[in-house]
């Protein structure tokens, strides 16, 4: 017995999958163009390209800051080290991760739930332009001159001085602004899609683990960024219009300080959140069964964006280290989750049938990144050490290196869906040992400059001792780029060879468990002929249980780590 | 010939039980708009707090004029809801007649923030107050375009015909997007104007 058949033609508007779920369900509209396509698939793509683009800018950047403190005193960029640090942390943090989960989520949290279309196709259109064109202009702002003393995101004790205010300023505050926005309608929509749009019998909990984790980190981010808008328009106003007489006041620029800690606490934090939905994809389908416990799974999930809302509570004293993880306890209680959903992971491939899956090592290094940054963080707190170059090396390792890691594997996990070709797996393998090895060897440079008590990277406070330590984090960074560029190679030949007016990629090379599987690859523009129903948080297994029941394997992709009933 | 896609069952036809997208986007997005309001509350408690003297000289404090346009979004909060009934109703004309009167008092309450920032006194950034002070008009004079523009959505759909007694979904979130906005600007009146203090 075959599980397959043969998709039909597109239905024509008004039929077909569209009167199978009455209009709301309708596909949306699309252009033939990138322009005016309001295909969630299309604006998803425009999310990912631009924010792999970002990356490669703020890699470069990165890298030559880091060419400059590989001795003492100034030898490379002169006196713009302020300006690139500032440019490479704005870059990496608001342009590469954020707008990369939100433009995965765009492209598969519909398949995921199994609906036809985002809720608003043309909101989440108009931000994925607002990012693009602000993202220029952010990229704009540092070419035209230093954004005078901004420094990391504007936050102390690196602000403008009164009166240093100019067009590049304007166009940084107003480019975050146009950023901020497209994050705060994407993600509004995410979560309103994941309410209101699933298929049939595809409750909360059914729900796969990168969407819930698309749906936490897109909830807090309605929350964090509202705040944040409001500071930036504030921030316009005062910098604008005025002598800076709010920013640059030693009492009231704390007003500015809060309203970046309301938005940028929780979003270092949740740049993790997604990367933990994507591992626990990758995992599942690795072994060929869900997640041993899905609920639990979920709980680790909504615990990790409540944690991260916490960070609120903290108070005031944090601010002035906004974008380095202060050791508090709200920030250490993190560890919890992450730790039980990597154990859940483990069980999981315990329990199930594992096989190679191309996107496991990227899934294993992540882990490896979290021990040795626990293990660092162990360290430090009984070392006391003072360095803040430790916090910068800690960053890259815990805060951004597991994310990136697993925005590479969600590539290649999604690969035959995004680009139509399933991207090598040799390539995968060395892409993942390269980023692994790469972000190790510059956290590494960062702690070992901490404990040697390196005062920070702010700006060139190399001294001599510490060259050594910041040379690792140069030939660190070179490593990671080199992996980043490998596999932008290997999506462009992906991409390249699944365009075409046919889907005739593997529709599911994996085995998946999650209804993105079930249609082709890449998806039609309906993303599914009829609308699935949906009994059990493992649809494709149900299915292939019910036309397979003898197959071992299939039976217990049914039946394993579900409640009674359920399956 | 075309790769072979899955075939699953397809979903019951009655998906009535899930929530209207279009409530559930306001919503969402109105908790935004209240979190950036309660961002400005918190930066003017916490720079008023730390300054001697908050505001600075010259300001015209037009607590009356703040009071008045304060009135023109309560009464389109209740016109907007007059607005919602006659729709549910099927009064159509009615209905028309009170998103008129709502785009009035709407319209009225933008012509109150214009003059309240024209006579203040104070340029947007001569001092940290007037920053703030600034910044949370032209805020809420934002939300009420931003509720101004549903509300006109709104009633074109219900002279087209899209919004009915049976789906009136838009005209719904219209009536919340005011009423966020009202609230938003209860706030600020009551901070920046009420609680005023020099």
């Amino acid at each position: 017995m075959t599980i397959t058949e043969a998709r039909s033609e597109a239905p024509a508007a008004g039929s077909a999958a569209g009167t199978a779920a009455g209009d709301k369900l309708q596909p949306a509209e699309s252009g033939d163009f990138l322009l005016d396509s309001s295909d969630h698939k299309r604006v998803g793509l425009v999310f990912l390209v631009f924010s792999l683009l970002f990356l490669l800018g703020g890699a470069v950047v990165g890298s030559t800051m880091h060419a400059e403190l590989a001795s003492p005193g100034v030898q490379v960029v002169g006196g713009q080290y302020i300006r690139l640090f500032s440019a490479h942390a704005q870059i990496e943090a608001v342009l590469f991760l954020a707008p990369f989960w939100l433009g995965l989520a765009t492209y598969l949290v519909p398949l995921q739930i199994g609906a036809s279309r985002l809720a608003f196709p043309r909101v989440q259109a108009l931000a994925a332009w607002l990012f693009v064109i602000g993202g220029l202009l952010h990229v704009v702002s540092y070419l035209l001159g230093p954004p005078p003393g901004l420094g990391l995101a504007g936050a102390s004790p690196l602000q403008a001085p009164p009166g240093g205010v100019g067009h590049a300023t304007d166009l940084w505050v107003t480019s975050l602004m146009m950023v901020a926005l497209a994050m705060l309608l994407a993600s509004g929509n995410i979560v309103v899609t994941c309410l209101s749009l699933r298929a049939d019998g595809m409750t909360l909990m059914r729900m796969p683990m990168f969407s819930w984790s698309m749906f936490a980190t897109a909830a807090v981010g309605v929350l964090s960024t509202g705040a944040y808008l409001a500071g930036l328009l504030l921030l316009y106003m005062d910098l604008h219009f005025g002598q800076a007489s709010l920013f640059g006041a030693p009492g009231a620029r704390l007003a500015w300080d809060h309203l970046l800690w309301l938005y940028g606490r929780p979003d270092i934090l949740l740049l993790t959140l997604p990367a933990l939905g994507v591992a626990s994809e990758v995992v599942v389908t690795a072994a060929r069964r869900p997640l041993l416990d899905h609920r639990a799974g979920v709980v680790c999930i909504v615990g990790y964006a409540a944690l991260t809302v916490t960070s609120y509570a903290v108070g005031t004293h944090a601010t002035a280290s906004l974008l380095l993880p202060t050791p508090t306890w709200a920030t250490a209680l993190v560890v919890v989750p992450v730790g039980a959903l990597t154990l859940l992971w483990l069980g999981t491939l315990a329990q199930g049938h594992p096989r190679s899956h191309p996107a496991l090592p990227f899934v294993a290094a992540a882990v490896v990144c979290w021990l040795v940054g626990a293990a660092n963080a162990v360290i430090a707190a009984f070392a006391h050490v003072h360095g803040a170059a430790f916090g910068t090396g800690h960053l890259h390792v815990v805060a951004f290196g597991p994310p990136t890691l697993l925005a590479f594997g969600a590539l290649v996990h999604w690969g035959p869906k995004l680009f139509g070709r399933p991207l090598t797996t040799a390539a995968a393998g060395l892409v993942a040992v390269l980023s692994l090895v790469g972000i190790l060897v510059s956290g590494l440079g960062g702690y070992i400059a901490g404990y040697q008590g390196q005062a920070n990277h702010y700006k060139n406070a190399v001294t001599s001792g510490t060259e050594s330590a910041d040379r690792f984090a140069f030939v660190g960074g070179i490593l990671l780029g080199l992996g980043a560029v490998l596999l932008l190679l290997d999506v462009v030949r992906a991409a390249a060879a699944g365009r075409g007016p046919v889907a005739d990629g593997p529709a599911d090379p994996y085995g998946g468990l999650t209804l993105e599987w079930a249609t082709t690859s890449p998806p039609p523009p309906h993303n599914f002929d009829e609308i699935p129903e949906v009994r059990s948080e493992a649809p494709l297994a149900d299915f292939r249980d019910a036309v397979a029941p003898d197959d071992p394997v299939a039976s217990t992709l049914t039946h394993a780590g579900l409640p009674a009933g359920d399956a | 010939m075309a790769a072979p896609m899955l075939a699953l069952p397809a979903a019951s036809q009655d998906r009535g039980r899930y929530l209207s997208a279009t409530r559930v986007g306001v919503l969402v997005y109105a908790i935004a708009m209240a979190m950036a309001e309660v961002g400005l509350v918190g930066a003017y408690l916490a720079v008023r707090h730390s300054s001697p003297k908050f505001t600075p000289s010259g300001y015209h404090e037009n607590n009356y004029q703040a009071t008045m346009i304060t009135l023109s979004m309560i009464l389109g909060a209740v016109t907007v809801e007059w607005f919602v009934w006659a729709v549910r109703a099927r009064e159509r004309r009615q209905a028309m007649f009170a998103a008129g009167l709502t785009a009035l008092f709407g319209i009225c309450f933008l012509n109150g923030l214009t003059y309240l920032l024209r006579t203040s006194r104070i340029g947007p950034g001569s001092s940290p107050f007037a920053a703030l002070f600034w910044t949370f008009l032209v805020f809420n004079a934002l939300l009420a375009v931003i509720s101004l523009c549903a509300l006109f959505v709104g009633a074109l759909r219900v002279q087209g015909s899209q919004a009915t007694s049976a789906e009136p979904h838009t005209v719904r979130a219209a009536a919340w997007l005011w009423q966020v906005a009202l609230v938003c600007w209860l706030v600020t009146w009551f901070y920046v104007f009420f609680l005023y203090k020099n």
